[in-house]
């Protein structure tokens, strides 16, 4: 949903780890976004990083693995883990794969990834929009707007239900309702 | 902003954010006022455990704050006490994060140095309280609050001038506040600091987030010091902040990708950058 920024999330903040928050934080608050969509379970983690943006030549010294994997532990943008990343994921037996992959983003720092647990799997897209700003733009292929600063359910439906949707409009307990069309890849 | 101010009467800016704030997160205004107050700590922490000097192998710059502090206080640099003081801090605050330690993203990791470094800089030289520290904070964030809407603070879309050029412009307006500066010198500060920083280009050494970053921050932060006292004389600003902020995005979209922090331009494509890069690479393997 639209939210304008806040001071201290956005603005003033986050509290963190690590040398650019528009790598660092964001990409660990995309791994924690994407860590939610899985339900915890994650065992490997494919992310494509397109040559036309900004992260092909950045995403290693500027700390885009090291939050997306600090995310992905379920970890805050100012563990005192982070530094050792790698070692912790190794050690969490979860395997992340790079990529190089020009699929023609619209967003210079956008990452684009493929999910893989026991249980689930799920493709996810989101960009970086700076300060620790994220969106996520995409989930299975269907377009989505969530900025990870409201609590948000995504429920999947097989076909439209008329009666489920009148359900929730009417239900004044939710902020907002958006229905989406769109196939599940 | 304006209509709201006049319907609610004279407030500041740093009144305004805290409002802003409260309104957005559903939380009381004591409640925001003491959440700033502990992320003001944390930044004071960061700056003052910089100052005892930080280690951390794979980085370019060592800690440089140590000899800077000695010589202020010895006297030995050129007199400008407010300005070397936040040079000072915000050196040791870019130390700190690239140490690996903790700092606050304000309003970027980059930028991390300028607004804090200015807005406590000129906090400690006139030996202001932690409600005072609180409003220029608040001021700061709304001045922010209004660029991450109307404009970025990703150098990526932007370059530069979207991260220490908004902390600058955010410091600026901050300053105003703590010297008792109105509402609309405080707003003329933050679009003065702007205008000046427009077109800046991000283009890092050995693509690490410490150089140029360090010498533009405390140039934010100078800029930020400046405006401030352009403003409380009265200075014209004449294009309002919105505005700035409209061209902000304008001359981003007008930015080739290679000065918007991918390394492939500027600064970073030059000899000495890419031997850095080839040291780092010994440290790292």
């Amino acid at each position: 949903m639209d939210s304008f920024p806040s001071i201290f999330n956005d603005v003033l903040g986050p509290v963190m780890r690590g040398p650019s928050s528009s790598h660092s934080a964001a990409s660990l608050r995309i791994g924690r976004m994407a860590l939610d969509l899985m339900d915890s379970d994650i065992k490997s983690v494919t992310v494509d990083y397109d040559p036309n943006g900004s992260l092909v030549t950045t995403h290693l010294s500027q700390g885009s693995d090291l939050g997306l994997t600090g995310g992905i532990l379920g970890w805050e943008t100012d563990d005192p883990r982070l530094p050792n990343y790698r070692d912790e994921v190794i050690k969490a037996g979860i395997e992340i794969n790079v990529r190089y992959l020009d699929y023609g983003a619209n967003h210079p720092n956008t990452y684009q990834l493929r999910l893989r647990g026991n249980q689930h799997e799920h493709s996810m897209t989101a960009i970086s929009t700076g300060g620790g700003m994220i969106e996520v733009q995409k989930i299975d292929d269907i377009p989505v707007r969530m900025k990870g600063d409201y609590y948000e359910t995504v429920i999947f439906l097989k076909k439209s239900d008329e009666s489920l949707s009148t359900w929730l409009l009417n239900d004044e307990s939710f902020d907002q309702v958006d229905f989406i069309d769109g196939e599940k890849k | 902003m304006d209509h709201y101010r006049n319907e609610n009467g004279e407030m500041s800016l740093g009144e305004l954010g805290a409002v802003y704030e409260s309104e957005r997160a559903g939380l009381s205004l004591d409640e925001v006022r003491n959440r700033m107050a502990s992320l003001i700590k944390i930044m004071e922490k960061s700056i003052q455990t910089g100052l005892y000097g930080t280690h951390y192998e794979d980085r370019i710059l060592h800690s440089q704050s140590l000899r800077f502090g000695d010589m202020m206080e010895s006297g030995s640099l050129v007199p400008g006490d407010v300005l070397n003081r936040i040079i000072l801090y915000v050196s040791s605050m870019m130390e700190m994060k690239s140490s690996m330690g903790v700092i606050v993203a304000a309003p970027t990791a980059g930028s991390c140095g300028a607004l804090p470094g200015a807005i406590l800089g000129v906090s400690d030289a006139l030996d202001k309280n932690m409600d005072q520290r609180v409003d220029a904070m608040f001021a700061a964030g709304m001045v922010g609050v209004f660029i991450a809407s109307g404009a970025t603070f990703a150098a990526e879309e932007a370059g530069c001038m979207a991260e220490c050029g908004s902390g600058a412009s955010m410091g600026a307006a901050g300053i105003v506040l703590l010297n008792g500066g109105s509402y609309r010198q405080q707003m003329a500060a933050a679009s003065m600091a702007l205008q000046s920083s427009l077109g800046m280009t991000c283009d890092t050494l050995a693509n690490r987030v410490e150089a140029p970053c360090l010498g533009r921050n405390v140039t934010a932060a100078s800029n930020a010091l400046s405006s401030a006292n352009m403003a409380l004389a009265d200075y014209d600003d004449l294009v309002p902040l919105d505005q700035v902020i409209g061209a902000m995005r304008e001359v981003g979209n007008m930015m080739p990708r290679e000065l918007c922090c991918t390394g492939l331009g500027g600064l970073a494509v030059t000899q000495a950058s890419k031997e850095i890069e080839e040291k780092l690479k010994g440290i790292n393997n």
